[in-house]
């Protein structure tokens, strides 16, 4: 007998084999089944997921555009030309409205489609139907907020005839298209690896997109943090901290000035702190965000966004000028997916998409442009309720009566369909209310309004004017965003659009509210008198058209001069240097170009530095006896800073190091009660940057002394050397003595992380020209920034540059899906082509042609 | 026929069978190779080898369709693995799944007979 490897199977003739051969090729087997059918840990079975035909390795076959494909479109009246350029864009020419939607859809879904679903779920609270257990507190905080249940319902009381559900449908009809005609090889790489298939796509899940976008632009919990803030320090003092409005007055609403003007006060000194009240505050806002996700009033880290405008009499060419880089949190996909969506007669625009909405909701057409930033207004309203059971409620009152709760089911579920959790979410009439400690506390919130905002976009999209832009926008309702515009005919424009509320006066929790009029208070839900009795009125909105001065911008700044409009819109702003910063570069430019509008969107100075460069520099100076070694040392290196922060600049991290120590120090009053003392970084919450800049021109203020050191009492020119110390200092421990490894690209980096946070998928310590306080910031991790850079010049033709961090592709195989990182990361843009005609794309502008036809069998009908 | 023709046409089935089934028609032919050549000699190893070229292939045309090295790369990273072990281990799994099918079916089929 002879025996072969493996097993020894190989015996001649038809002698039985040893059991032991058996009994291997038993458990070889059981084992390398097992490993191919069933899951191990998280991860997929190995036996799908490896296979070349349907498994992962499937996702390279189709990561590039092939050069020429037609396919069947459900619901399509006549055929779609699908023409994509050379930067993957797809110019897609139809017949009619209704078809462009329904290829959009279809484009989408090819190249997104992982993301499309998981912000869909994300919204809904069904993550961990995909994720596992990992996303459950996740999605009940989801289902607690309302989004997808608020979204829901606005969809369903739109008119079904209205071009926003026909939309809405025909956008499905194409998504739904490419899933049904996808195998488990079409799968996007997630789904693989999740051992998932996509669901499909309903018509409702573009205003769930719309609701997501609420809770990013128009979500804040800052009543909670200021109430902290008043237990730690008074009510004074955090009035002062953290203002209604804005010290340094640079408003987006031009106001005549022709420099921002500094309405600076005293800020009162810190008071006692309350321990009771802290405590309530303190479990109120734990309960509500029991993860810390929530950014806290002050910080600086999710807001950058910028646009301006020129007219024709200050560009270089005579025509208007417009650019837009609204920030967000960057991810891999990008949000955004270019387009240029043609309907012969009726539609031509271009710009960026929401990935799950059928518009352009950021570009321009053949005769205006428009972009948006942030208007950060206050929008949501806490209402302490009074409920008749604390832990069962059923009632709740309201002027001296009980009205009945509303109650909701919300159960989240696994994969199996097993339920994984039952929330019930009470509703009084104001909207959801949460437990908060021992609180019970319902919120308003516009998002949770009904709205048609989609129909908004729609019509922007065929606007032909600014004017007719503005109009469009009139029906824009959340979230607030500043919408600058720019027409061929030369005209420029401004208005911060949205629903902003009109609040009721009337009693106030104890203790709780100074102004019946504002937002900023949770307010007593026992009286009907402080619900919102209405919204402003557009003609009040701040808004400008054609102004004077012959520019407009917006940098989520304060939009209003109070001098002007004392009303409340909202609190805590954010300072306005890039707002300080773009209007002197735009009052000293009379001939502004499009390569000039493109480099300011990086551009690395701060006004921010000026101020307080100046100051640390004064205190290093004015020291009597000298300064120790390290301050000097800060000072020289400071002193021969040219204040940019270019990513070869080596004095950029010594001056952002000493600003952050000065934070540390000065704002010493509000860190977390009970934190030990070294750890002055856990703040309750930070005054944002202006604030500090105030506190400067006053030397003395108690603000300046450190509480810890009860034997001395410090002023400014004390902490500002100390922080200069401590900066130079923890630099050199860090990056060792001044030279190279001081480089500002080895500090400030951006992090773009993949949907699914794999950093396989995600690209992360990109070098960034970006600093504090300017045009293009950044700042924390990294993760937020420019998410599309757009300069549009409106001419006899309309030219236009742009790019976006990421690539049009979610496939992270493909060449598309970080393509235009390159350019993002050096500040250049892309020539954005758009053509009149479908074949005006040929050679080598031309990637790939889609034809979509209808269904063979609606064709016959 | 020649040992090599006939452990071309396994794969060429086993290639087919993935296409139309997936992965599960691995083992599946290899058990029935198991049975139709349990008199000859190296049917096992025949199997193991047609499972692994039958996928290489399958690799080979989906390399040809796309950007599978970059694809590769990426899964090495996810996993903290090299490339190489990208392909090594998709290159095995069908080769375990085929050499031990036909291993246990000639076994079975041998002492039955």
């Amino acid at each position: 007998m002879r025996t072969d490897r493996p097993g020894g199977d190989e015996n001649r003739g038809s002698r039985s084999p040893p059991v032991a051969t058996t009994l291997l090729a038993t458990g070889g087997l059981a084992l390398a089944l097992y490993v191919s059918a069933v899951p191990i840990r998280a991860g997929p079975p190995l036996g799908r997921f490896l296979d070349p035909v349907h498994g992962v390795w499937s996702v390279a076959t189709h990561a590039e555009l092939p050069a020429r494909e037609s396919h069947q479109l459900a619901g399509a009246a006549r055929s779609v030309d699908v023409r994509f350029d050379d930067r993957a864009v797809p110019h897609i020419f139809a017949a009619n409205e209704p078809d462009v939607w329904r290829a959009l859809g279809y484009v989408h879904a090819r190249d997104r489609l992982f993301q499309m679903e998981i912000q869909t779920r994300a919204v809904a609270g069904t993550l961990s139907e995909l994720l596992g257990t990992r996303t459950l507190e996740v999605d009940r905080e989801a289902r607690a907020q309302g989004l997808a249940w608020s979204a829901e319902r606005a969809f369903r009381e739109l008119d079904p005839n209205s071009d926003a559900v026909r939309a809405a449908r025909a956008y499905a009809d194409g998504v739904n298209t490419f899933i049904e005609g996808m195998t488990s090889g079409d799968y996007p790489l997630e789904y693989h690896l999740l051992g998932a298939r996509p669901q499909r796509w309903e018509p409702r899940y573009s205003a769930y997109l719309l609701a997501r976008m609420g809770l990013t632009l128009a979500y804040t919990d800052g009543e909670l943090q200021r109430a902290q803030v008043e237990a730690l320090v008074g009510k004074p003092a955090a009035a002062a901290l953290f203002p209604e409005n804005a010290p340094i007055v640079e408003p987006i609403q031009p106001n005549g000035q022709r420099a921002p003007r500094f309405d600076f006060i005293r800020i009162p000194p810190p008071q006692r702190l309350d321990s009771a009240k802290l405590a309530t505050a303190t479990e109120i806002r734990h309960a509500m965000d029991p993860f810390g996700a929530h950014a806290n009033i002050g910080d600086e880290i999710a807001v950058g966004s910028n646009n301006w405008a020129v007219s024709p009499r200050r560009s270089a060419s005579g025509h208007a000028l417009l650019a837009g880089d609204p920030h967000l949190n960057l991810s891999l996909p990008s949000i955004w997916y270019e387009a240029h969506l043609v309907v012969p007669d009726t539609l031509d625009v271009y710009g960026v998409t929401l990935i799950g909405s059928p518009f352009i909701t950021i570009g321009f057409n053949r005769d205006v442009a428009w972009t948006f930033t942030n208007t950060g207004a206050d929008v949501t309203d806490y209402y302490a309720e009074t409920v008749d059971n604390d832990a069962h409620p059923t009632r709740y009152k309201l002027d001296g009566e009980w009205k009945t709760l509303e109650a909701r089911i919300e159960t989240v579920r696994a994969r199996s369909g097993a339920a994984l959790a039952t929330d019930t979410i009470y509703h009084t009439h104001r909207g959801p209310m949460q437990r908060w400690g021992k609180t019970w506390v319902s919120r308003r919130w516009t998002v949770l309004e009904p709205h048609n905002t989609m129909d908004a976009f729609r019509r922007a999209n065929l606007a032909r004017s600014a004017a007719e832009l503005l109009q469009a926008f009139e029906g824009y309702e959340v979230a607030a965003q500043n919408v600058l515009t720019a027409d061929r005919a030369g005209h420029i424009a401004i208005r911060s659009n949205g629903h902003f509320p009109i609040r009721g006066g009337g009693s106030a929790p104890k203790g709780a509210a100074r102004d019946f009029g504002r937002g900023d208070v949770v307010r007593d839900g026992s009286s009907s008198a402080n619900d919102w009795t209405g919204y402003w009125p557009i003609a009040d909105y701040p808004q400008s058209f054609d102004p004077p001065q012959g520019f407009l911008s917006s940098n989520n700044q304060q939009p209003k001069d109070p001098r002007v409009d004392p009303r409340y819109l909202g609190w805590d702003w954010p300072a306005p240097w890039r707002a300080m910063r773009i209007n002197a570069l735009l009052r000293a430019d009379s001939a502004v170009t499009p390569d000039a509008m493109r480099r300011w969107q990086t551009d690395p100075v701060s006004e921010q530095t000026t101020i307080f460069l100046r100051a640390f520099l004064h205190a290093a100076d004015s020291s009597s006896p000298p300064v120790d070694s390290s301050v000097a040392r800060a000072a020289h290196l400071l002193a021969e800073w040219d204040g940019r922060f270019t990513k070869d600049n080596e004095r950029a991290v010594l001056y952002s190091t000493a600003l952050d120590e000065l934070a540390r120090r000065t704002w010493d009053e509000l860190g977390v009660p009970g934190a030990p003392p070294e750890d002055r970084v856990r703040r309750v919450a930070t005054p944002n940057s202006m604030i500090l800049a105030e506190l400067l021109d006053d030397p003395t203020n108690a603000w300046w002394d450190i509480r810890s050191t009860t034997d001395v009492v410090e002023d400014r020119d004390t902490i500002l050397r100390q922080s200069l110390a401590a900066a130079y200092d923890r630099v050199v421990k860090i990056h060792g003595e001044p030279g190279p490894a001081w480089r500002w690209e080895k500090t400030r980096r951006a992090n773009i992380n993949h949907l699914l946070r794999i950093p396989a998928f995600s690209r992360l310590g990109i070098p960034m020209q970006a600093g504090p306080g300017t045009l293009s910031p950044s700042a924390g991790g990294g993760t937020h920034g420019a998410s599309w850079r757009m300069v549009v010049e409106l001419g006899p033709e309309v030219r236009a540059w742009g790019t976006y961090p990421g690539g049009q592709s979610g496939n992270p195989a493909s060449s598309r899906y970080t393509d235009r990182l390159p350019k993002w990361t050096a500040g250049d843009l892309d020539t954005l082509r758009f053509p009149r005609r479908a074949s005006d794309l040929a050679g080598r502008t031309l990637t790939s042609s889609l034809t979509l036809t209808p269904v063979t069998s609606e064709r016959k009908q | 026929m020649t040992v090599a023709l006939r452990l071309v046409l396994l794969a060429a089935a086993m290639a087919v069978g993935t296409a139309a089934f997936g992965w599960v028609a691995v083992p599946v032919i290899a058990a029935a190779w198991g049975l139709i050549a349990r008199l000859q000699r190296g049917t096992a190893l025949a199997a193991g080898l047609a499972g692994m070229l039958a996928w290489a292939a399958l690799l080979a045309l989906d390399a040809a369709r796309g950007p599978l090295e970059p694809l590769a790369q990426s899964l090495g990273s996810l996993f903290s693995v090299k490339t190489i072990a990208v392909y090594a281990v998709t290159l095995a799994l069908p080769g375990l799944l085929a050499v031990t099918a036909a291993l246990l079916a000639r076994s079975v089929a041998t002492q039955r007979s």
